[in-house]
Formats: C-alpha cells, sequence, structure tokens
C-alpha cells in the first residue's frame, strides 16, 4: 500500500518553452495516480479501526503480519516495472540527478580505497617486522638450545652427590631457623599457666602432671605422622594442657581419632605453617 | 476516545511526519532539533505529545512513524507509554511504531529493568532502539537513523516498505546475558 | 614564599588551634614539625586543610578519648576531615599505614572502620609492610566480620598499587586458612586469585579446595581458583572444569571505582608512548618508580625484584633453585630478549604485556594455558569497569577507551587469537552501541571473535548488528560487511591450522 513517490518529486526544469510539454505530460500521469490514490482512501476509510492490549497484542499482530507481508508479496509479483515517460527532456534532467548520485557514490569510494590501501601497506610492514622478530627468536631459541646440548657435563656420581648435601645442608639450616623462630613465636605468645590461678577458681584441680609446652606438642605430633605413616596418633596424657589441646583442634591442626577421644594425630593443614613477627 | 489510524488521510506531497511520544518533554525537544537538522529529500514535520489520545481540535497531516519514548529511570514513563499504546490502531503496529528506551546507560539510576522494555517491544513485535539522549552525539546518530526509518516507513524510499524494514529488523527471544 | 606569607599561615594557624584547644590536648611541638615541614601549595586554605588532616590523623592514632563530653560531633569532623583529602589527593603510604592500623585494631566502633576503609585511596602507592601490619590484627580477633570483609574487598580493588607483592604472597597461607570463614570466602577466593603464583600450588591446598567444593557446592568463586590452579599444575587435579566460563567475580569494586579512576589518572605521565619499546621508565631504585604509561595498562612489574637488593632473609624457592630469572624492569630491547629469553618471569600483572611488545613475543612463545587465563581476567575486569564508556558523561574518557581498545586489538591480531572477554564485552556493549562511537575499534573487535556456533551467534551478535545495518548509512553497511568478511577468514585461518595442528601432536608422544 506505499506509493511509489519518486515521480512526485519536485523535477528541477529549465524555462524553456518546450519543456512545458514534458510538464504536461508528468502532471497529467501524477494525476492519474493521485485519483487512484483518493480511491484506495475511501475504500480504506470504510475500515474499522482495532485497539489492542498486552495479552492479545502478540498473536492478532502476528495473524496481520502474516496477512500483509502476504498481500505484499502478491503486488510484488503481479507489479511490472513503470516506465518513465521518454521525452526527452525529462531523461535529461533525471539522468543529469543520476550521474551526480554517481559521482559523489565513486568519490566515497576512491577516499575509502585510499585509505584502506594506505591501512593495507601498514599492516603489511607490520607483519613483516613481527615475521622478522619471529624469525630472529627461533634463531637465538635454536643456539640455545644447541648449546644446552652440549653443554651436558659429564654424568658423576659424586658431583651430584656434593651438590645434593649442600642442599641438604641448607634446607636443614632452614629448617633449624623455622623451628627456632617458632620456638621463640610459642613462648612469647602461648606460655604455659604458672601457678598464678585466678582465686576464684579455687576448686581448680592443680595440674598433676609437669606441662608440656605447646612447642613440644606440636613437635610430639609432628615426629609421630612421619616415624608412623600408618598410625599417627598421639595419645592425650595429662601433660598436655587441655586449652591448648582445643585449640589445635578449633584450627584444624589436630584432629580427634574417629573412634577414640583420647587419641588425635596432626592435620594436614598445617604442615606448612607460615610464620608472620609482627614487627612492632 | 479518539484512535491514531496510519492511513486516515491522504499524504501531502513530499512531505514525512513522525510523532514522537514521551514524558520527557525537554529530550523529546532536542531530539526533535537534531533530527530537523539533518538533511532530507522530504520535507520533515516533527510533532511531539505527551501521552495519547491527541487532542482532536488541531488538524495535522497524516502519521508516519510513531516513537514511543521510555526513560528507564522513571516507572511514571513506562506507564504512561503503556497507556498511550491503547490509543493506536493495530494496522500501526505493521512497522510504523517504533520504541525507543534513553537512560540504558547508567545501571544504578535505573528503575525499569532492561527486560521489561524488551519484552514489551516483542509483545507489540516493533523494534526497540537503545540510545543516551543526553548526550549529544548519540542523539544526533540516533536522529540520523530515525530519519532513514522515516523515510521508508512515509514510502520515500522506493523498493522498500514499512512492513519489509520491519521483518528484517524483527529479532527472536534474545538469551539472557548472565550466563555468559 | 616571603615572610609575609609564612606570618600569615602561622596567624590562620593560630586560630584554628584557638578553637580547637580546648577540646583536644595537643603536643606543644606540634606547630614547629608543621614549619619544618616545607610548604608545596601557596594557597592558604591548603595548609589549612593540611593542619586539620593531620590533627585528624593525631586523633585517631591515639584512640577515642573517654572523658569528652561532645565527642561524637569531633569524630565527624575528624571523619569528615579525612575523607574530603582522600578522595581530593589520595593518601600518602605512610598515611595508609596509620589508617589502616586504626580501622583493624578495634579502637572504635564499626561505623567508624567503614567509613575509614571506605576513603582509602591510595595517592600513588601502598607499601606491603601495612598490608602485612593490617593482616596481623586479623589474629588477635578485636574487628568485626564485617569489617574483615570490607578489608578484604579493599584489598582486592587496590591490589594494583601495592608495592611489594612478594611480601603479601609470603601470607598465602593465612589467607587461605580464612577460607574457612563462610562469609569472607569469596572475597578472599578473589584474593587468591590475584596472587597465585606457580609455588603457592600445593596438594594440600588442592585437597583443602575440594573438600570445600564438597561442603559447599559448585560455587563459582571455588572453581575459579581451581581452574587457575589446574592452570598451573594440571597434573594435580582430575576433576573436570567448565571451560567457557570465563568471567567469575562480580566487580566489587564498585565503592573505590571512581577514586580508583582519579588515582590513575593523577598517575599518568606526560610523555608519549612509542609503539615498540613501551616499557615505562622504570628506575633502578623501587621507590622512586615513575608511572609514565597510559594509565589503565600497567607498567610490567616482576616480583623477584625485590630480592637482588640486600634482603638477608631466606626463601625457601632461594635454596631450591639455582637459577634467578631477568628481572623484567630491565628489558628494553629485543636483543636482551633473545639473550634472556629463556629465563623471563612473567609479570604480576597480566594486562601489562598488552603495551609491550617484546613480552608478546615471549607469551607467543611460550603458549602456557595459564598465562592466557589471567590475561583473560584481566581483560575482563577491565573491560566490565571501563565498559562504562558510556556512562561518563563528558566523553572525557573516550580517548584513552579507544587506545586500550586499539592495544587490545593489536595484542590479538599479533597473537592470532581471539579473546574470549572481548567478545563478552561485545556482547554486552553491541544492543547500546549507536553505531558511531569508536567504530573501528568496534567492527575491529568483531573481526575478531572466537569460533562458535551460528545458531549462538545469532542472538548474541548478529541480530544486534542488523539493526545497525538496516538503518544506517551505506558507508556503514560497507564497513559492516568488510569486519565480518574478515571475521569470516580469521576462522578460515583457525580452522585449518587446527587441522594441522592434530596430526602433530599425536606423533612425538
Amino acid at each position: 500500500m506505499s506509493m511509489n513517490q519518486q515521480d512526485l518529486d519536485p523535477v528541477n526544469t529549465a524555462d524553456v518553452d518546450d519543456v512545458a510539454d514534458a510538464e504536461k505530460e508528468l502532471i497529467e500521469e501524477c494525476e492519474e495516480i493521485w485519483k487512484d490514490m483518493e480511491e484506495c482512501q475511501n475504500k480504506l476509510s470504510l475500515v474499522g479501526t482495532e485497539t489492542l492490549t498486552n495479552s492479545n497484542a502478540q498473536l492478532s499482530l502476528l495473524i496481520m503480519q502474516a496477512k500483509c507481508l502476504a498481500a505484499e508479496l502478491n503486488q510484488w509479483q503481479k507489479e511490472t516495472p513503470k516506465i518513465i515517460p521518454l521525452n526527452e527532456d525529462v531523461l535529461l534532467t533525471l539522468g543529469k540527478e543520476e550521474f551526480q548520485k554517481l559521482r559523489h557514490d565513486l568519490e566515497m569510494v576512491l577516499s575509502t580505497i585510499q585509505s584502506k590501501n594506505e591501512k593495507l601497506k601498514e599492516d603489511l610492514e607490520r607483519e613483516q617486522q613481527w615475521l622478522d622478530e619471529q624469525e630472529q627468536i627461533l634463531e637465538s631459541l635454536n643456539t640455545v638450545y644447541n648449546e644446552l646440548k652440549n653443554q651436558v657435563v659429564p654424568f658423576s656420581e659424586s658431583r651430584i652427590f656434593n651438590e645434593l648435601k649442600t642442599k641438604m645442608v641448607n634446607i636443614k639450616e632452614y629448617k633449624e631457623t623455622l623451628l627456632f623462630t617458632l620456638g621463640g613465636f610459642l613462648e612469647d605468645h602461648f606460655p604455659l599457666p604458672d601457678g598464678k590461678v585466678k582465686k576464684k577458681k579455687k576448686n581448680l584441680q592443680e595440674p598433676t602432671a609437669q606441662l608440656i609446652t605447646l612447642h613440644e606438642m606440636l613437635e610430639i605430633l609432628i615426629n609421630k605422622l612421619f616415624d608412623v605413616p600408618h598410625d599417627p596418633y598421639v595419645k592425650i596424657s595429662d601433660s598436655f594442657w587441655p586449652p591448648y589441646i582445643e585449640l589445635l583442634l578449633r584450627n584444624g591442626i589436630a584432629l580427634r581419632h574417629p573412634e577414640d577421644p583420647n587419641r588425635a594425630r596432626n592435620g594436614y593443614g598445617s604442615v606448612s605453617l607460615t610464620v608472620i613477627l609482627q614487627s612492632q | 476516545m479518539s484512535v491514531l489510524r496510519p492511513l486516515d488521510k491522504l499524504p501531502k506531497l513530499n512531505t514525512a511526519t513522525i510523532l514522537l511520544v514521551s514524558t520527557e518533554d525537554a529530550l523529546l525537544q532536542q531530539l526533535a532539533d537534531s533530527m530537523l537538522r539533518e538533511d532530507c529529500a522530504s520535507q520533515l514535520n516533527v510533532h511531539l505529545a505527551k501521552s495519547l489520545p491527541l487532542p482532536s481540535n488541531v488538524t495535522r497531516p497524516r502519521i508516519d512513524l510513531i516513537v514511543f519514548v521510555v526513560n528507564l529511570h522513571s516507572k511514571y514513563s513506562l506507564q504512561n507509554v503503556e497507556e498511550s499504546l491503547r490509543h493506536v490502531d493495530a494496522s500501526f503496529f505493521l512497522g510504523k511504531v517504533c520504541f525507543l528506551a534513553t537512560g540504558a546507560g547508567q545501571e544504578s539510576r535505573c528503575s525499569i529493568h532492561h527486560n521489561t522494555v524488551v519484552t514489551l517491544a516483542h509483545t507489540y513485535r516493533s523494534p526497540l532502539l537503545f540510545c543516551d539522549l543526553k548526550m549529544e552525539d548519540f542523539r544526533v546518530t540516533m536522529a540520523q537513523r530515525l530519519v532513514r526509518m522515516l523515510q521508508i516507513c512515509a514510502g520515500h524510499t522506493p523498493g522498500i516498505s514499512a512492513l519489509s524494514l520491519l521483518s528484517l529488523l524483527q529479532s527472536p527471544e534474545s538469551p539472557s546475558l548472565e550466563d555468559l | 614564599m616571603s615572610a609575609r606569607k609564612r606570618v600569615n599561615s602561622q596567624a590562620q594557624r593560630r586560630t584554628s588551634r584557638g578553637s580547637l584547644s580546648d577540646q583536644i590536648k595537643e603536643k606543644p611541638s606540634y606547630s614547629e614539625s608543621f614549619l619544618k615541614r616545607g610548604q608545596n601549595s601557596p594557597e592558604e586554605d591548603y595548609e589549612h586543610a593540611e593542619d586539620t588532616f593531620q590533627i585528624a590523623l593525631r586523633y585517631f592514632e591515639k584512640g577515642p578519648i573517654q572523658t569528652l563530653q561532645s565527642k561524637g560531633k569531633i569524630m565527624e569532623k575528624h571523619l569528615k576531615t579525612v575523607e574530603i583529602v582522600a578522595w581530593k589527593n589520595g593518601l600518602a603510604p605512610e598515611e595508609i599505614d596509620i589508617l589502616l592500623n586504626v580501622a583493624l585494631s578495634g579502637k572504635f566502633g564499626n561505623a567508624i572502620n567503614t567509613r575509614i576503609l571506605k576513603s582509602l585511596i591510595p595517592a600513588t602507592l601502598i607499601s606491603g609492610d601495612s598490608v602485612v601490619k593490617a593482616v596481623s590484627w586479623f589474629c588477635v580477633g578485636k574487628c568485626s566480620g564485617s569489617t574483615k570483609v570490607l578489608f578484604v574487598r579493599w584489598l582486592v580493588a587496590m591490589f594494583d598499587f601495592i608495592n611489594e607483592k612478594d611480601k603479601v604472597n609470603s601470607l598465602y597461607g593465612f589467607f587461605f586458612a580464612s577460607l574457612q570463614d563462610d562469609v569472607l570466602c569469596p572475597y578472599i577466593c578473589h584474593l587468591l586469585y590475584l596472587l597465585t603464583k606457580k609455588e603457592n600450588v600445593k596438594p594440600f591446598r588442592v585437597r583443602k579446595l575440594l573438600d570445600l567444593q564438597a561442603k559447599m557446592g559448585m560455587q563459582c568463586h571455588l572453581q575459579a581458583l581451581l581452574s587457575l590452579y589446574k592452570f598451573f599444575v594440571p597434573t594435580l587435579i582430575s576433576v573436570s572444569l567448565p571451560v567457557r566460563k570465563k568471567i567469575y567475580f562480580k566487580s566489587s569494586e564498585n565503592l573505590w571505582r571512581t577514586a580508583l579512576i582519579a588515582v590513575r589518572q593523577r598517575n599518568m605521565g606526560p610523555s608519549p608512548i612509542s609503539l615498540k619499546l613501551m616499557l615505562g621508565s622504570a628506575k633502578v631504585r623501587p621507590v622512586k618508580r615513575k608511572w609514565t604509561s597510559n594509565s589503565i595498562i600497567p607498567v610490567p612489574n616482576s616480583s623477584s625484584y625485590g630480592r637482588e637488593y640486600g634482603k638477608k632473609q631466606m626463601s625457601l624457592s632461594d635454596c631450591l633453585s639455582n637459577n634467578g630469572s631477568f628481572p623484567l624492569e630491565q628489558l628494553h630491547s629485543f636483543h636482551q630478549l633473545l639473550e634472556n629469553i629463556h629465563c623471563l618471569e612473567l609479570p604480576c600483572q597480566m594486562g601489562s604485556v598488552l603495551n609491550s611488545s617484546l613480552l608478546l613475543h615471549y607469551i607467543n612463545c611460550v603458549r602456557d594455558e595459564s598465562v592466557l587465563l589471567r590475561l583473560y581476567h584481566w581483560l575482563s575486569q577491565t573491560l566490565q569497569e571501563e565498559c562504562i564508556w558510556y556512562k561518563v558523561n563528558n566523553y572525557e574518557y573516550g580517548k584513552e577507551f579507544t587506545n586500550l581498545l586499539d592495544s587490545i586489538i593489536r595484542a590479538q591480531c599479533f597473537l592470532q587469537e581471539g579473546f574470549y572477554s572481548c567478545e563478552a564485552f561485545l556482547y554486552k556493549s553491541l544492543p547500546l552501541w549507536d553505531g558511531l562511537c569508536c567504530r573501528s575499534q568496534f567492527l575491529q573487535l568483531v573481526s575478531w571473535i572466537p569460533f562458535s556456533n551460528f545458531s549462538e551467534l545469532k542472538p548474541l551478535l548478529f541480530d544486534h548488528l542488523a539493526h545497525l545495518f538496516f538503518t544506517s548509512t551505506i558507508f556503514f553497511k560497507c564497513s559492516l560487511l568488510q569486519s565480518l568478511k574478515e571475521l569470516l577468514q580469521n576462522w578460515l585461518l583457525w580452522l585449518s591450522m587446527d587441522i594441522h595442528m592434530k596430526p602433530v601432536l599425536k606423533s612425538p608422544l
């Protein structure tokens, strides 16, 4: 139902008399088309209106769209291309317009292609540079590989043995420092309770056995873990101070034996304790 | 209760008319200015309205494209649009209606969810455009796009009708982006 | 700076002191220390503000004074001073140190701690020491759970600005143990994701994570950490993890986002970037490092740099490994890259490789999945945050954003690899794109989308492009068609490479 209104565009005509004929012809054609439109308009005004709500909108619109698309398709299939009146002046003016548009489009195409060309040149340069660099990397990697291959030192047991011994000495030293710092840290912050218990808890039993420090508890647990891997449980004796046992259990450092509540083992998570020294 | 009908009058020569409906007056005014500044072969008329139905005492040319502008920051504008939709004839929705949502950029101030507008546009089978109308550059590009759509809807572009444009712009249900 | 100026400022200070002197006991030597500091700005207002800020700092440091009646009002005033200074100029590392200690030691109430943490915006850097000290307050147990959560979120947001990251890395075990806490868990996972290095991946940690997952179900933050571990040491994890999911953590930087943009802007130097050898002019002493690069992409910073400068402590990896790695800051020429290619270490912040062509070469050779994963993570974080280009009203960051997109596209072109994070960014911002802003960058990003099904791509990409296509100029239509053509070319290249790769992989192994 849309009209091709190209014919209605104002046509620039020169002020020549013999153009008047061309104009008359065009205007007559336009009048005919306009009459057709008025007829269609009259028919249209007879069609009723219909409004939509949210609920029925989708379905009715889809049906309507389908019908209208089918009608449009029909229309396109029936239509034959119309020829513009073969009048010299009309053709001339239309031709001039078309050529103007064509020239404008071609200029745009020209500038686009020029910029594309430049971009391609840049891309080519860049890719070339990357290729060169990658070839250089490949070469240098090959040389490094060859050097390393030739550098293989004859296999000597004693040399490896000595290397391992030095490593072990280093690690043992490191372990001693760690243990020492751990011990110091634990002593500062988790000391054994001394005899100055608060007076209000008079009925607290005096610890009967000698209490061992938290450091020693941890050492026992870790040693048991490494010595007897299949049964790394330690019996809780009276020399373990109960609050420290609770501390270890609550933080996941030690776990109770599933069946026997008097035995505990080291939880794996604590094997790598990091020592945070407060530098106050 | 007058209902807007798409082909109720004969068209004026070489003229295309667009109707912008929204509660946001300032934005509409600016958008109208940008549209009128576009150079276009046909003559443009831009009508602004707060809501439908339009007062019937004014004579106006036939309307080729209606754009409903929803501001995602205010629920009131969505309500307004939903009510105005009831005064539009069903045959308008064959490509002559478009929804425009503004303010999608500032998510923190959006009181309407992105998906609400999407479902609304989907229910009425019309295209939905997003644009931040407050920023000038975006407004100008949106004005260009609207002018092009208007020309097609008014029939000034040979070979394509409003309905064919609509079928090109249709999108089925889009998946949510949350699982990306 | 004449004597007259000094007199004026002194008079000003006297009046300010006068109004406060009946309420706060001040050290008498305070004003002298001020004069010795050396004023930079000629404005009196600035000095006055500095003055009140220092007073506020001392107030917080000393702790609440019980005997005051109007404690609330003074507190409010000092908090306001701190907030204003922080948001305007940022805080120096020492000031951050003091305020962190104050906030986490539990001397003041929860609301005040929250406000202090929210306004902890660095001017330049945050020192690793202050982070370690702050974390040590967790052991004391005086700060509340919500303060801890806010602190961890702050750490994640400010991660780029922390100076000596290996100090924070030494606390890895501690952070890992805090995974037990359900509330802290997602944020700690994010922090660990940023912090993890290859030596941190240990079997017992993997076991712990799997236990947690069994207990709490499939949480995306745990999955993220597990997949990172898997990429570092693939042999440890046999559980299959979803490959497609590339965005794990919600951006928790909302509170500090605008401030971070301001900080990065401030640190940006004026010197232009040259394409070839862009590694920033990092000076030898780490203290005076200047940020002369584009503010969004950080300077490459290697974590082992500090070790060469007389650190006395021994660390375990020093004992076991013999080869030192080449510090990245000294990598300036292609020649150096060639010499040291076998012992380079990747930077902490993966985003910095985008600007450095040398590091890109290195990544191209290494072809390690974990490297790409870290890069995608950084990209998704940045693009999620910087994707706000259309939210920024004055369009100030337009140029920077275009530059960022350009470097990303160049990196993709070099590595011949499409980035998943860019794909996600594209899908999110295409519906809102107007077709003109950053047009060539967006179209180039379209041509680098990784290969996938048409049925997946259609609703995400083609429908929105169709909307733009049918309503735009012919110029846009042609550009779009060209970028789609390039997309097809890339796909064909990838598919043909895959076909060649497959027989090669089977032969020697």
